[in-house]
């Protein structure tokens, strides 16, 4: 069954599989299910073609995938670009939010990038 | 400046801290000069935007030009406080 042009198998759990795309977890997955009227252990087979065209519709207007990518890469070259104390951060490799840089950054030298993913 | 100040942000109730500047209106066409400042806590307004503001470090005065993307943010954020680390082995035993 393709959901926003992504297939599924048919005895896959529908809320699994929205969660599948980046940007719905729990929270929103729980909401769309809840707004469409679908009991939230169906399976993708039992759902029939016109809720499957509301889901996908439904899914092109959030922000996910490569929008939201996108949006979050902005928002630290905008830190950036404007020359703030977190964009020089984030380009350093740095803890971010005034933690000690004395020891324990392993989690800032992986993750704080100007092209963080996720 | 205690970087994460700006996280744990102002209650909105509050306003934004605003800090009597000296900002000088000039007519139109003309060009407005710096306005030294030391007070790194002061919240860029709407109406900074365009002019150029010398902010304080603790040593020297840096010239922040406003632009409209910086409109929340605090005067402080654009001037760092701290020369970059850099790793020098001295040649002494």
């Amino acid at each position: 069954v393709l959901i926003w042009g992504v297939n599924f198998p048919e005895n896959r759990l529908i809320k699994k599989s929205l969660e599948t795309f980046y940007g719905i977890g729990n929270q929103h997955s729980t909401r769309i299910l809840a707004q469409h009227s679908i009991f939230h252990r169906a399976r993708v087979g039992s759902l029939p073609t016109k809720t499957i065209t509301a889901l996908t519709a439904e899914l092109s207007s959030m922000t996910i995938e490569t929008d939201l990518r996108r949006k979050l890469v902005e928002n630290i070259s905008r830190l950036k670009e404007m020359g703030t104390y977190r964009g020089r951060r984030h380009a350093m490799g740095y803890p971010v939010r005034g933690q000690n840089t004395r020891s324990q950054i392993m989690s800032a030298r992986k993750l704080n990038r100007v092209e963080r993913r996720g | 400046m205690n970087p994460t100040r700006a996280l744990l942000a102002r209650s909105v109730w509050k306003g934004p801290n605003i800090v009597p500047l000296p900002i000088v209106r000039v007519p139109a066409g003309q060009k407005a000069p710096p306005v030294k400042t030391q007070a790194r806590s002061a919240t860029i307004l709407p109406n900074f935007v365009g002019l150029v503001f010398k902010v304080h470090n603790g040593k020297i005065y840096h010239d922040v030009e406003i632009t409209e993307d910086m409109v929340g943010h605090k005067l402080g954020e654009f001037s760092p406080t701290r020369k970059r680390f850099t790793y020098k082995q001295s040649k002494n035993k």
